[in-house]
């Protein structure tokens, strides 16, 4: 059954994690995409809200920046710092520009990772920078800066990337189109169900050495951040968590024949993935 | 005769499911004279290994985010 699913251990745990809120932090930053895939799996409702609850708690503090969420504003850093108000002008004082901007720069590259998308994560940071620069009363002494910016712009990452996810389960409700057992699956084969001769699946040799291989799981972790999400849910809950198909069933409301095509897919999709980015690569390097 | 794509869609199956007898012979058939579908079937099991794989090393990672007691 449902056991060491991930998030249910960080939150399990999170109580005792308290101390380390930021190191939790910055590990759930990181882990954003696969938790949220993982909560879409749970099944227990009232686990799901204890770790609503636990991201809501992380963030706490900062949610009253989110009321700002839709607005973007095209400053530089220059004249965000060189704005009219005393206070702001106080808080550049008392930061070096230099140092501003090596932290500017920590921080779009920390959102890029996140994001994916170079001028989402200029306008996270520039929002963040902005929500800093707001709330600077709430800022005490130096020693913390790069810690509470960075906790501004987590936030609004989070809340992008949770936007975006919200964004892709609607489109991707089950339609026809992902069920369909034919559609989607011509790139790969032609219409007499040969395999194109340029997706023919080749030999991995012996791939188990792979798994020793720091860069071949973030590869692997890339490909499976890749699949559709109703493919991904289906994935997850047969291979990571290990349910049975009837199970699977249940939880995603499909008959076995629905649950078949989403699993054929996913695999079909999951090894193209690694064979175009792992294996074929590793290949032509020796 | 199977096609490939149907090869590949049994091969999945055989992840969840064991396969009625004739099924299983002409997939056998296919298997041997195909080499492509024939890797196919060897990396679904990989995949299965990875993900374990891929478990594991999670929760590694949350293990290190325990505070010392």
């Amino acid at each position: 059954m449902i056991n060491p699913a991930i998030t249910l251990r960080v939150i399990k745990r999170s109580r005792a994690l308290r101390p380390f809120k930021a190191r939790l932090d910055q590990f759930i930053a990181q882990r954003w995409l696969t938790l949220q895939k993982l909560l879409a799996v749970k099944r227990v409702s009232s686990t799901l809200q204890q770790s609503k609850q636990l991201f809501n708690a992380l963030h706490k503090s900062l949610l009253g920046f989110l009321s700002h969420h839709n607005s973007i504003f095209p400053m530089t850093l220059k004249s965000v710092f060189s704005s009219e108000s005393n206070k702001s002008k106080a808080y550049a004082q008392s930061v070096d520009p230099k140092e501003l901007n090596v932290l500017r720069n920590e921080m779009v590259k920390f959102a890029t990772m996140q994001l994916g998308d170079k001028d989402q994560a200029e306008d996270a940071v520039q929002e963040a920078l902005l929500a800093a620069l707001k709330n600077s009363a709430a800022y005490e002494g130096r020693a913390s800066l790069k810690t509470w910016v960075f906790a501004i712009l987590k936030n609004k990452i989070t809340d992008m990337v949770r936007k975006r996810y919200r964004e892709r389960l609607v489109s991707t409700q089950l339609g026809d189109t992902e069920l369909d057992e034919q559609a989607d699956m011509t790139d790969l084969f032609n219409s007499a169900g040969m395999w194109e001769p340029d997706e023919r699946p080749a030999s991995w040799g012996n791939p188990i050495q792979s798994l020793d291989d720091k860069q071949f799981w973030q590869i692997f972790e890339l490909c499976l951040d890749g699949l559709p999400s109703q493919q991904a849910k289906a994935f997850m809950m047969r291979e990571y968590i290990g349910l049975e198909t009837i199970e699977i069933c249940q939880e995603m409301t499909i008959n076995s024949n629905n649950l078949h095509v989403l699993l054929h897919r996913s695999r079909l999709r999951l090894r193209e993935c690694l064979e175009n980015r792992w294996f074929r690569k590793e290949a032509s390097t020796c | 005769m199977l096609s490939c794509y149907e090869v590949t869609r049994l091969v999945s199956a055989l992840q969840e499911q064991a396969l009625p007898w004739n099924k299983k012979i002409a997939l056998r058939f296919h298997l041997f004279q195909c080499s492509a579908c024939h890797n196919f079937s060897l990396q679904l099991p990989f995949l299965r290994k990875s993900m374990h794989g891929y478990r594991d090393r999670l929760d590694d990672l949350i293990e290190k985010h325990e505070p010392e007691a």
